[in-house]
């Protein structure tokens, strides 16, 4: 019922259910607000979707854009993806000069056809159509034309008219119409865009035009966070041959559950056997979870294979097992069933996995098309674990940045139920870095140090540990400490506690040369280990909000020992620099003639803040960067 | 008895490598080693690589190439699960004949409890894929990989292009601790072999007769007597043929691996020891000799007789009114030259495809607007011949493509114009890239030498690594302020090949992100920026720049400390390695040349400057020079870092390394000012 309401928002009546066709096809006239910041301007971008029945759709699109200058023609957007379930039956482009006159036309034969995989994916039978025009002038209009019918339902495109950044929108339209069943709609960030639109039951509409191209900045929430965006689902759907139906996310769990999930968990005899002898004696949930993981880790590697079921059904659990590989799903759900072997529960889980910036799921909209990615929850009581199974080496119950702090589905056999992930928060990601330091009468450097991680940093570093000693001492000297010339590694000793998630390097360095020495002083820079030198960017105008996606806190305490001969004089004061963003301090100790210690603490505050802040922020991590060069001079006695 | 013991004995010496190594029996030890005795770093290595490549005949398909290959992997790190999925590409075009992959089969062999356990390659686990309209992949992935474990992978490769062999390649990204390739070619067909990269394994050649069945079927007509209708019988006549075989055997045992982490590196697979296979000419029965390359001589005419060549260049019709009417008012050759290759560029770009050859002609390529790499450098060529000029195509082998070392088709994939002037000087130019001027072709054309194509087909090597150097020069004036700011100005000018890179990476960017850039990279605030010439590319492109810094200046305890080249100064070495198997490749000859002036605040004076240096690489490949003067409240540097040499030798790594640890902590000495 609640559906039915937000639905019937607006009803107009459809005024056309064919595209008008564009005719003009110059870039002369062009509005100049389309121009600033563009590459390429979308001319105009008609989608229209049929839904015939619930294993047939018509997809028609109708595109128009003007590329202006070089970088824009990745923009043109004739790419055309298709499987084994769908079929393009239509599909030509013509090319016109900046006068509109046709130049070129290109039909389907003449579209280049190849895999839509990159190298990683070991099989899917996604492939993609695409146009391999060499543009010989700029600026040039594209006029795309292509229809493609499909007989699965479970994924309809979206709404989203903004195309990425640098890119503006003279008129986009879209329009599904639905002859058998409904959809839902979900509509993100419509404020500030006049839109038109109107939506009921079975007809969906949504027009805009002029949006203005956006720039992207550093540090600025992205794209999907502010453009607007329609989300349609339709209630009946079928997906490879599956049908389905659910209109909320305990429903659409319900259906994944019964419909792709069940029956997939059988696990052989022996194996249960092995995994039971493993456990033998072991009563705590955790602790046999424990061991299930581990022995999933050992067993297992991570291919990626989209087949099946729209590459939305896991693998059966046995074949898995037989195998030793699997993606995400096939890996997840072997490990659920070897838990359901072990009596722990534990619960398939839909999640959107995305490195830069967590992305949830809609809390109130259930579809298909959300999520990419799957993990493995584990209740207990209360206090969800949350079990990453396509890596070898993570620890238990860690996620990292791929999928920290996000909404996702839990997937249980009463229905979906949306659940958040654990979050790493600002202090939870410390590195704490211990040296001592023996300065040396000829400008070289000793040292000892000890650099403990923990939170996301833990994520940053763990992966070295199966390192050669080789490939170890690189990224030492190529990106650890890249700005130390003559560094040399002398000594490695890494131990990644998985129990408590910490990652400690003990190493011994020396650094030739490090000091410059002068008639009766000794000029070196104290921050040896951790320089953070990171300035963004200078804006002049600063249009899109300051956001900080991470948070994190560096504790450096180095103990230096002077050369022979030298005393120290004076040491600098304490600087310490406070700010919403976070806080900043160095402060130095002398603890006897020939002994000092520098501390310094940097903490960042993940956030969001107003663009105005954007200068502030700069110019607070412009005085850190300032600061972490920091030379002093130490006096011949 | 006597006889049967002889053949055993000789079926046992052929066979020893081939039973040494049974597909599908893995030893104890090989699964439990933990990690390569030769090369501890190594993530997997091959324990053995096996192929034999035959040319064999085949009554219904005539010669074919078959080619059986047995890997065998050990894994002994995560990082080396990747080599557990094989991918094998092979052509397989919508029409025409086809390559095909059989009689894959594969096991992996792992420790579980103290015991090897096998498990076969099942089918699911192998996948073809279609990458294009010519290409297909097959991928195999193996299962339950552990670290130890070892997989052993069988499959053949039939090709019906009988004249194409694969390159032996014997190097890779592991290690090989068993190498064996044989490759057997019936003398009808000749090929000529060459060496590629840093890895040397001679070839061990032999001949053996084989007697091969050609069958051919007989068609008979039949009438008979009373005039009757005909009947037609066809029979199969098989005859038996004696022919010699060339056996050419390459084995080795523990071979390196080859890994690039390094900078300044064309493509690592250009070091990587291999051996190229290319048809020199075939002889069958009853039919004459017939020549494909032997010589580079002998490839060029080819490549020339061959359509979409010379026959492209002689092609005048397209474009003469054009000309006539652009060259009207040229005073000179060069104008004329100048006026051609720009009209070219403008008329014609790029498609981003290579080629020795036109693909859709160079007629069809002016008037669509586009072209392929040869119908535009031929197309040049040909005007600029229209016009009374001596310009000759040159075959190149792109720097990916690798170093043209063997006489072979495949040897040039490029095509630029040579003119040549009456005294006996030249330019090279290639109309592919919007910004290159004469004698400045781009990067990836840059790969030693190139083959001149003369109008009756023959041919000469011209070089084509620049031999004047690409240079950077930049000039800063500034002074310090009371307040302890850097202010001034620089201009940086390019020249040669750094002038043409430059256009390429800036030229279609904004100069607001241009300028965010460089404020990013040189720690700077700019207030003024512009760019000079950024189209007219007779002149050097050049960059003014106004701009403000905090950064560049260090105050300790009452001293000033500067940089005497401020954010020009060079701090990081980028030769960290102690050692290095190839070359060092910069692409061309290169110069750096800092001049900075910087004027100190009232109330300093000098204490201390850093001190002349002079320094060189051994035979003359490089040189760096510093030196910081002061002329009254001037403190002035000139530094200057020169490559004399695009290409640089290994043996001469330490030697570069350590010279370049020098500029850098040169560069990094500080000029001191005291208050007076």
């Amino acid at each position: 019922m609640i559906k039915k309401n937000t639905l019937r928002i607006f009803f107009i009546f459809l005024p056309f259910l064919v595209f008008s066709q564009k005719t003009d096809f110059s870039s002369l006239l062009i509005p100049s607000s389309l121009k600033e910041n563009a590459n390429a301007v979308v001319r105009s971008h008609k989608t229209l979707i049929n839904v015939l029945d619930t294993d047939d759709m018509v997809i028609s699109v109708d595109r128009t854009i003007t590329v202006l200058n070089k970088l824009g023609n990745r923009k043109v957007g004739a790419v055309i993806g298709y499987d084994d379930n769908s079929k393009i039956n239509k599909l030509s482009a013509r090319i016109y000069d900046a006068f509109g006159k046709e130049i070129k036309k290109i039909t389907k034969s003449k579209f280049v056809d190849v895999s839509a995989v990159d190298g990683e994916t070991l099989y899917s039978d996604s492939r993609l159509k695409y146009l391999d025009y060499t543009p010989t002038s700029y600026p040039y209009t594209v006029h795309l034309e292509y229809q493609k019918k499909t007989s699965s339902t479970g994924f309809l495109p979206n709404w989203s008219p903004i195309e990425g950044y640098l890119v503006s929108v003279e008129e986009n339209t879209y329009q599904v119409n639905i002859q058998k069943g409904n959809a839902r709609v979900k509509e993100k960030n419509f404020k500030g865009y006049d839109i038109e639109k109107s939506v009921d039951g079975n007809k969906i509409f949504y027009a805009v035009k002029n949006i203005s191209a956006v720039k992207n900045e550093a540090l600025s929430p992205s794209l999907e966070f502010y453009e607007p965006i329609a989300l349609v689902a339709l209630n009946n759907f079928k997906t490879d041959g599956v049908n389905g139906y659910y209109t909320n996310w305990n429903e659409f769990g319900l259906w994944m559950y019964n419909s792709l999930l069940k029956g997939r968990d059988l696990i052989d005899e022996t194996t249960k056997t092995k995994i039971l002898e493993l456990v033998k004696g072991i009563d705590d949930p955790i602790e046999k979870a424990k061991i299930v993981y581990q022995f999933m880790q050992d067993k297992t590697r991570y291919i990626s294979v989209q087949v099946g079921i729209g590459g939305i059904q896991p693998f059966p659990a046995n074949e898995v097992d037989n195998l030793g590989y699997g993606d995400c799903k096939g890996l997840t759900n072997y490990t659920k069933a070897l838990l359901d072997v072990v009596g722990v529960t534990s619960y398939y889980t839909h999640i959107e996995a995305n490195s830069s910036e967590p992305v949830s799921l809609e809390k109130d909209f259930a579809s298909l098309e959300q999520g990419n990615h799957v993990i493995l929850n584990i209740p207990n009581k209360g206090n969800d674990i949350w079990l990453e199974c396509t890596n070898q080496t993570i620890p238990f119950g860690f996620l990292g940045t791929f999928t920290d702090n996000r909404d996702v589905l839990v997937i249980t056999p009463e229905g979906g139920v949306i659940k958040r992930t654990t979050s790493y928060k600002n202090e939870q990601n410390l590195q704490a870095t211990d040296a001592n330091i023996q300065l040396l009468e000829n400008g070289s450097v000793k040292a000892t140090l000890k650099r403990v991680s923990k939170g996301t940093q833990y994520n940053n570093i763990y992966y070295v540990e199966d390192y050669t000693k080789e490939e170890l001492v690189k990224v030492y000297k190529s990106n650890v400490w890249d700005y130390n010339n003559n560094l040399e590694i002398n000594n490695i000793d890494l131990k990644n506690d998985k129990e408590n998630v910490v990652f400690t390097e003990t190493l011994d360095i020396s650094i030739a040369n490090f000091a410059t020495i002068n008639e009766n002083e000794y000029l070196f820079r104290v921050n040896i280990f951790n320089r953070s030198s990171f300035v963004p960017k200078r804006y002049r105008k600063r249009k899109l909000p300051l956001k900080i996606t991470r948070g994190y806190n560096d504790e450096d305490q180095y103990t230096f020992k002077l050369p022979k001969g030298y005393t120290i004089d004076v040491l600098p004061p304490v600087k310490e620099l406070i700010t919403k963003f976070g806080a900043y301090k160095v402060s130095f100790k002398k603890i006897d003639d020939t002994t000092f210690t520098y501390h310094k603490s940097i903490l960042i505050k993940e956030g969001v803040y107003p663009k105005e802040d954007y200068k502030l922020y700069r110019s607070f991590r412009r005085g850190i960067a300032k600061y972490e060069n920091i030379r002093i001079a130490i006096l011949k006695k | 008895m006597r006889l049967r013991l002889l053949s055993l004995f000789v079926f046992t010496s052929l066979c020893v490598t081939a039973q040494e190594i049974k597909f599908g029996k893995v030893s104890k030890e090989e699964v439990q080693e933990k990690f390569y005795p030769l090369d501890s770093t190594a993530d997997a290595a091959y324990l053995y690589k096996y192929r034999n490549s035959d040319i064999s005949y085949k009554s219904n398909s005539g010669f074919i190439v078959t080619t059986e290959v047995h890997e065998r992997i050990k894994i002994y790190t995560k990082e080396g699960f990747e080599k557990a999925t094989k991918a094998i590409r092979y052509y397989k075009p919508e029409k025409g004949s086809k390559e095909r992959i059989a009689s894959i089969k594969g096991y992996s062999f792992t420790m579980v409890d103290g015991k090897v356990k096998k498990q076969k390659l099942s089918k699911s686990s192998i996948f073809d894929e279609k990458l294009s309209k010519y290409r297909s992949i097959k991928k195999i992935t193996f299962p339950n990989i552990k670290e130890g474990t070892v997989i052993d992978l069988e499959y053949q490769l039939i090709s019906p292009y009988s004249t194409i062999i694969d390159d032996v390649d014997y190097q890779f990204d592991i290690p090989v601790k068993s190498f064996y390739c044989k490759i057997q070619t019936p003398e009808y067909y000749s090929f000529t072999k060459k060496t590629k990269g840093y890895y040397l394994i001679p070839t061990k050649s032999t001949t053996k007769n084989k007697s091969i069945s050609m069958s051919q079927r007989i068609r008979t007509q039949n009438r008979d007597d009373w005039g009757g209708p005909t009947t037609v019988t066809s029979e199969v006549q098989t005859s038996k043929i004696n022919l010699k075989y060339n056996i050419d055997v390459y084995e080795s045992k523990n071979i390196p691996a080859l890994k690039n982490t390094e900078p300044f590196v064309t493509d690592i697979k250009n070091y990587r020891g291999g051996i190229k296979y290319e048809l020199a000419s075939t002889k069958f029965p009853n039919s004459t000799l017939k020549f494909y390359s032997t010589t580079w001589e002998d490839v060029t005419k080819q490549i020339y007789k061959s359509s979409g060549f010379a026959d492209e260049l002689d092609k005048t019709g397209y474009y003469e009114n054009d000309i006539k009417n652009i060259i009207a008012a040229a005073k000179n050759d060069f104008e004329k030259i100048a006026i051609i290759f720009q009209h070219v560029k403008k008329k014609v770009k790029w498609n981003n495809y290579y080629g020795k050859s036109v693909e859709k002609g160079v007629r069809k390529a002016y008037k669509e607007g586009t072209g392929n790499v040869a119908e535009i450098n031929l197309m040049l060529t040909s005007m600029l011949r229209f016009t009374g000029l001596n310009a000759y195509p040159v075959l190149v082998s792109t720097r990916k493509n690798g170093i043209p070392l063997s006489p072979t088709l495949d040897g040039f994939n490029y095509v630029v114009t040579m003119v040549k002037f009456p005294d006996n000087k030249h330019i090279l130019l290639d109309a592919t890239e919007p910004y290159s001027t004469p004698n400045v072709l781009p990067t990836r054309a840059l790969n030693w030498n190139g083959r001149v194509v003369a109008k009756n087909g023959g041919s000469s090597w011209v070089k084509l690594t620049p031999i004047r150097h690409t240079t950077e020069e930049n000039i800063v004036i500034a002074k310090i302020t009371g307040d302890l700011t850097v202010e001034g100005l620089v201009r940086n000018k390019y020249h040669n090949l750094s002038a043409l890179n430059f256009r390429i990476n800036n030229n279609h960017i904004k100069e607001e992100n241009l300028i965010t850039s460089f404020e990013e990279a040189n720690k700077v605030e700019i207030e003024d920026f512009k760019i000079l010439n950024e189209y007219d590319l007779g002149k050097p492109i050049s960059r003014n720049i106004k701009f403000t810094s905090e950064d560049l200046i260090e105050e300790i305890n009452g001293k000033i400390y500067i940089e005497p080249l401020l954010f020009l100064t060079q701090h990081e070495n980028p030769f960290k390695l102690e050692e290095r198997k190839f070359p060092v490749d910069f692409t061309s000859p290169i110069q750096f040349k800092n001049t900075v002036s910087i004027q100190i605040p009232a109330g300093y004076k000098v204490e201390s400057l850093p001190e002349v240096l002079a320094i060189g690489l051994p035979e003359k490949l490089g040189v760096f020079k510093y030196q910081v003067t002061q002329v009254g409240t001037k403190i002035s540097t000139v530094s200057i870092l020169q490559f004399n040499k695009a290409i640089i030798s290994p043996e001469f790594y330490t030697f570069l390394k350590d010279f370049y640890g020098k500029v850098v902590q040169k560069q990094s000495e500080k000029i001191v000012l005291v208050k007076e």
